[in-house]
């Protein structure tokens, strides 16, 4: 069941002075089981396109389904306000099957224990009081956080557990797809690594579709599986990480870079070192580096 | 849904209105409201209102930008109306039940609800074409005799402007949360009254604490720059009247009288009257 986006465009302030136009006819699918890394500059439409993944924007022009079925019935026949109810029903069941997580979502938490703000979503759904019960347990050990805070107020936590409970919020829905926007900004070194290993481990094991925006290129280069570029409103790469990282010029024209083992594999190759593929991560780096000093 | 409201925001031009002094946009705009209270008839108050039109357009401030931040009155615009029309007596126009409408009724709403409007504009375009930070110096500044009776001016007056700069940062603070906990399946717009309250407190209570975290990082970036109130502080950009606001301040005054005039012109109804007279 894949995210279709087809001839996506959004304006902020359509008719204003203050009018700009985010995204430009963008065609994109998401599909079921991926890691997707989203890069771009700042401004340069990743959170409107997020958001537009989830509802929270209806696109200007052009139509985003999920399952083929688009998130905004456009039937003629039917009154305004019937469509606004079948849109509210329709949105609904789309924000469960896609996830958002915002950026610092720990600044979204409000209830009294840990236990009761992972609750909050799958209580919208309407579930029983066992099934949250079980969720909020599965979501918990999902993000690795121990059950004795469970009872915890969510304010006592520190940032990065924080974090953890208002990733498990979303994931207590039980999403097809997990839209994280930076999940990591801000959390030292240790916290990112668990923070992203644990989604990591739960594309691969419950086989959940994650899109993961991140500045750091070193980041996307070690987990997502395919990169979309962004730049001013337009898609200009979609491709495996190696393909995009190979055009560093580009890249770094608009804002952007490549992986710092990307970046050192070019520098050695322009010293005459045998380096001719684009090299991604420190495995790599290490392992094609035992390879050209053995021989 | 929070971005049509314009009170308290700034438009960014450059104008003739843009580049006066604040404190000749506060004082032009007290003497406005003033006047308007003091208007009799209707034709002071379109005058009123031609004038401040004309503001409007040298102020680069599109009109339609000014009328959709007013839409928050529209409700107390319409309370003034229905009141006035029911409650003021007179020559009966149409009578329901125990609810009348008379001529004097009509004539003192709509007079009233013109009154109103102008008023809100007149209020909006001083804070469109002032940013927060020039109004509260412009305040602190016609408040600064007050000092010498104890009042803490520049306390007063920094504690409004850091309010003012709050309300946008709020705002989007608000948008964002509700969307975060709309992703999370909150609904806001379903449900009785009860229920849309208490839709809200997953709102309220990020949005509270956040406005401390807010506060506590602005009072140690204050600190930081060494801020300790008001003694000894000096200014990079002092307040100085030029050229532009004598002539305003002296437009203001003549408009001022002028208006006040009106106030000796016969009345619509006895102009219509005299009209009529001199058509039979």
């Amino acid at each position: 069941m894949p995210i279709e986006l087809k001839n996506i465009s959004y304006t902020y302030d359509p008719g204003l002075p203050t009018s700009k136009e985010a995204l430009k006819s963008v065609d994109l699918t998401f599909r079921e089981g991926e890691f997707v890394g989203i890069i771009g500059h700042t401004g340069s439409g990743k959170s409107t396109l997020i958001q537009l993944l989830n509802g929270l924007l209806e696109p200007t022009e052009g139509t985003i389904t999920l399952d083929g079925e688009p998130y905004y019935p456009s039937l003629e026949k039917i009154s305004k306000k019937q469509k606004k109810r079948l849109t509210a029903a329709r949105l609904k069941q789309v924000r469960q099957k896609v996830g958002l997580v915002f950026q610092y979502p720990e600044h979204q938490l409000f209830e009294m224990t840990v236990a009761k703000d992972i609750a909050f979503g799958p209580r919208n759904m309407g579930l029983s009081e066992k099934e949250i019960e079980k969720r909020v347990q599965k979501s918990m050990e999902m993000v690795g956080l121990s059950e004795e805070l469970k009872e915890k107020s969510p304010f006592e936590l520190s940032g990065g557990q924080k974090r953890r409970v208002a990733i498990a919020g979303v994931l207590a829905m039980e999403p097809s797809f997990l839209v994280l926007d930076e999940p990591t900004a801000g959390l030292d070194p240790r916290g990112r690594d668990e923070i992203l290993g644990n989604i990591k481990k739960l594309q691969k094991e419950t086989g959940i579709s994650v899109i993961l925006v991140s500045h750091s290129m070193e980041d996307v280069a070690l987990y997502a599986e395919r990169i979309i570029a962004i730049d001013n409103g337009r898609i200009i790469y979609d491709d495996l990480p190696r393909e995009v990282f190979s055009h560093a010029e580009k890249l770094k024209e608009i804002g952007l870079g490549v992986p710092q083992m990307t970046e050192l594999g070019k520098l050695l190759a322009a010293a005459g070192w045998k380096m001719d593929e684009t090299i991604l991560t420190v495995a790599e780096m290490k392992a094609k580096l035992l390879e050209v000093l053995s021989c | 849904m929070l971005r049509d409201i314009t009170i308290g925001q700034y438009y960014s031009a450059d104008s003739f209105i843009h580049r006066l002094d604040p404190r000749t946009k506060i004082i032009g705009t007290f003497f406005f409201i003033i006047i308007l209270f003091v208007i009799k008839g209707l034709y002071g108050l379109m005058i009123a209102g031609i004038l401040l039109l004309l503001l409007v357009r040298l102020s680069k401030v599109p009109l339609s930008y000014i009328v959709r931040g007013q839409k928050s009155i529209l409700f107390l615009l319409l309370f003034t109306v229905v009141l006035n029309m029911l409650m003021v007596k007179g020559e009966v126009l149409v009578r329901i039940w125990f609810l009348q409408i008379t001529r004097e009724g009509v004539y003192t709403a709509v007079f009233m609800a013109i009154r109103l409007i102008l008023l809100v504009i007149g209020c909006s375009l001083m804070t469109l074409t002032t940013t927060p930070l020039q109004l509260t110096d412009g305040l602190e500044r016609i408040l600064r005799p007050l000092k010498k009776i104890k009042v803490p001016v520049h306390d007063i007056s920094m504690m409004m402007s850091i309010a003012l700069r709050f309300i946008p940062i709020l705002m989007e603070e608000t948008d964002k949360i509700m969307k975060a906990q709309s992703a999370r399946g909150a609904d806001f717009d379903s449900g009785g009254l009860t229920q849309k309250a208490k839709a809200l407190i997953p709102v309220l209570v990020p949005l509270v604490i956040s406005a401390f975290r807010r506060a506590d990082e602005l009072a140690t970036a204050m600190e930081a720059r060494c801020y300790r109130g008001d003694e000894g502080r000096t200014r990079m950009k002092e307040l100085k009247y030029k050229k532009q606001d004598y002539i305003a301040k002296g437009v203001v005054l003549l408009a001022c009288v002028g208006l006040y005039m009106t106030r000796f012109l016969p009345s619509v109804t006895t102009t219509w009257q005299f009209i009529m007279r001199i058509f039979t």
